[in-house]
């Protein structure tokens, strides 16, 4: 007994230190995990809950190893247990045996075991917050690389847009500008024909007063004709006095007989002269009455190219205001033109700026897209490695809500004792309960797991059940299920070996087609025989939600 | 042969001679003064040498139609013969010339002048008549 006691004594004494590091790392990791937790990230969080839990396993292992390999020691076997639990990930299981070491020995096992169940439920925990996060960001990255696409499609659309509307203001400003020139040249005719105009209102003025002069002077000339009109008047009746005075002398002449003859020969003379006189008045008359028509013709024809020089006088100045009015206005459409080009110039330019800015923008929203892509892609790894580390986390059994092989254990120890009974549902004394009572509400009450198994040591099915928005479309693979034998599963094959809850890695659902991780245990009678196996898919795209 | 001088005068389209034994003076221009109630030969009285003068239209003494022109000579002669003899005026277009007319040669009142007829006014017949 007391050496025994010695024994123990050295051994604990000889442990303490290594004990008092393994308490110091595991509390140096939460530390340090605790420290990071508010400094870094999730993800670093985990890799630090990672090395704390490798380097106090590493070092429990150690320690362990040392305590089941001293033969002195009676507590060899519990040791091996102890570590068989702890290299099984059973941490329940490890601390249950650890509880039946000396009291010291398990006071420090305990605390070890303890701290590396608080680490792995970290890592759980943080798992969990890493996955959550990856898939909010993948979500969200994959929602904004779509978005960014289609702002990548607008802004090239913008662009074009914009280059058009640049392509269409030069256009513009060249019509302007074309048109300028056009208002300019027209404005140079416009002063040409308004110099035209003036000068030919200045010719129409002097052929006026050319006019004027004409008809002042055939005025004249009707006066004077009217005058020689006056003497021919005289000038006739002076040669028609003088032809009855010849008469007159004649008739004389002839009463004066012989005597009288020389008188009238005289007389004849004078007559004759006197015709003569008359004829040439007469003719005189007839000449200058042409000529006084004619002067009257040229008077009314003055006259009328006097009235029309004065019309077209008034239509020519009449023309040199509207002239002046087209200049003036040429002279606003040119500026209006100036300042149309200026202004559309500088359109252009701010539109080229604009451009080369949505060019820019056009660029950054394509790279944006894609650097989404990517940490939408880097999301997916992420998620995938928070998947892993999940994955990791869930072969350790723990006391936890989240621990699969936790819950997987506790539904299985709920059966009842044997297969016949387990599907016959009959309920036993000490509270066991039937298989498809107890799947139904395993399958009912967890929604991350998409079907659940019953199956006896043969790997006949004893009951199942699938998930409730997946039974409708699946009823027949659920019947084909329950008629199926499933000795064959690899869950199967290793729940039967171990008398812990295996894992497998994930597989795809016949039913979902989304992929599932197995979690299996065998339910044990008293002597070790398997009696069922108990077996859960779960959905890794609902994992999040154990424990929850 | 002996040749006799008439006054060739002019009324209207025709020429007519009468004799410048008869013809006392050719005047024109005379200031007429129209009779109430004459007949259509006598155009109106005139004055000559102090004188009332009676101015007959010729024209129309001839059977010539003659418009509302008064005619501008007035040829103051005498008619008929003798005692009997007056002195009127006759209105003529137009006193011509004075030429000589030989009598044998006159048939029927008609003389041929420059291969052109012209009536002869019988002065001492016409004032008998008249």
């Amino acid at each position: 007994m007391s050496r025994a006691y010695a024994n123990r004594t050295e051994s604990t004494s000889l442990t303490a230190p290594a004990l008092l590091f393994v308490a110091a790392w595991a509390a140096g990791g939460w530390l340090l995990a605790g420290a990071s937790r508010a400094a870094a990230t999730p993800l670093l969080q985990v890799i630090f809950h990672v090395l704390a839990i490798g380097g106090a396993a590493l070092l429990l292992f150690f320690e362990l190893s040392a305590r089941a390999s001293d033969p002195r020691s009676g507590l060899r076997a519990r040791l091996i247990g102890v570590f068989r639990q702890l290299g099984g990930g059973d941490l329940i299981g490890a601390g249950e045996l650890a509880r039946t070491l000396d009291a010291d020995l398990a006071a420090g096992v305990g605390r070890a075991v303890a701290g590396l169940a608080t680490r792995v439920e970290q890592l759980q925990a943080n798992s969990h917050s890493v996955a959550g996060a990856a898939e909010g960001v993948e979500r969200g990255s994959t929602v904004l690389a779509a978005s960014s696409a289609q702002q990548a499609a607008a802004a090239g659309e913008v662009t074009a847009a914009m280059e058009e509307l640049s392509r269409t203001a030069a256009e513009i400003s060249e019509h302007a500008e074309r048109q300028n020139q056009l208002v300019l040249t027209a404005e140079g005719e416009g002063a040409a024909g308004a110099s035209a105009v003036a000068e030919a209102v200045e010719g129409v003025g002097a052929v006026e007063r050319r006019i004027a002069d004409v008809t002042m002077r055939a005025d004249t000339l009707g006066t004077r004709s009217r005058e020689i009109f006056r003497v021919l008047e005289l000038i006739s009746d002076i040669a028609q006095e003088t032809h009855l005075l010849s008469l007159n002398a004649a008739l004389e002449a002839s009463a004066a007989g012989g005597r009288g003859r020389r008188f009238a020969v005289v007389a004849g003379e004078v007559r004759v002269l006197a015709e003569r006189v008359r004829d040439s008045v007469a003719s005189v008359r007839s000449q200058i009455e042409e000529f006084a028509s004619a002067i009257r013709s040229t008077v009314v024809a003055t006259e009328e190219g006097g009235k029309e020089a004065a019309r077209v006088l008034e239509e020519a100045r009449a023309a040199t205001g509207a002239l002046g009015i087209l200049r003036a206005s040429l002279r606003e459409s040119s500026e209006a033109a100036r300042q149309i080009s200026s202004v559309t110039r500088q359109q252009t330019s701010a539109t080229e700026e604009v451009l080369s800015t949505l060019r820019e923008l056009h660029q950054v929203v394509e790279r944006m897209s894609r650097d989404l892509s990517q940490l939408s892609a880097t999301s997916g790894r992420l998620r995938t490695i928070g998947l892993d580390l999940e994955l990791l986390a869930q072969t350790f059994r723990l006391d936890s809500p989240r621990s699969l092989k936790r819950m997987v254990h506790e539904w299985a120890a709920r059966l009842a004792g044997t297969p016949a009974a387990m599907a016959a549902g009959a309920a036993l004394a000490g509270g066991g309960a039937g298989a498809q009572e107890l799947i139904d509400e395993l399958v009912g009450a967890a929604p991350f797991v998409e079907c659940g198994c019953i199956v006896d040591p043969r790997g006949k099915v004893l009951a199942t059940q699938i998930a409730r928005d997946l039974r409708e479309s699946n009823a027949e693979a659920l019947q084909e299920l329950r008629r199926r034998n499933l000795s064959d599963r690899v869950w199967f094959k290793k729940a039967l070996e171990s008398t812990r809850a295996v894992v497998t890695p994930p597989e795809l659902s016949v039913m979902s087609g989304q992929p599932c991780i197995m979690i299996a245990v065998a339910r044990r009678d008293a002597a070790g025989q398997p009696v069922a196996v108990v077996e859960f898919d779960v959905n890794v795209r609902h994992w999040t939600e154990i424990g929850t | 042969m002996s040749t006799t001088p008439y006054l060739l005068v002019r009324c209207g389209e025709k020429v007519a001679a009468l004799p410048a034994a008869a013809v006392r003076r050719v005047v024109r221009g005379t200031r007429l003064h129209p009779l109430p109630g004459a007949g259509p030969g006598l155009i109106g009285l005139a004055e000559f040498a102090g004188e009332p003068l009676a101015v007959l239209d010729l024209a129309q003494l001839l059977g010539e139609e003659r418009g509302s022109s008064r005619p501008p000579v007035t040829v103051v002669t005498w008619l008929g013969s003798g005692e009997e003899r007056e002195l009127v005026g006759l209105g003529v277009d137009d006193a011509i010339e004075v030429v000589e007319l030989d009598p044998s040669a006159l048939a029927l009142g008609t003389a041929l002048v420059g291969g052109r007829p012209v009536a002869v006014v019988d002065t001492e017949r016409l004032g008998v008549e008249a």
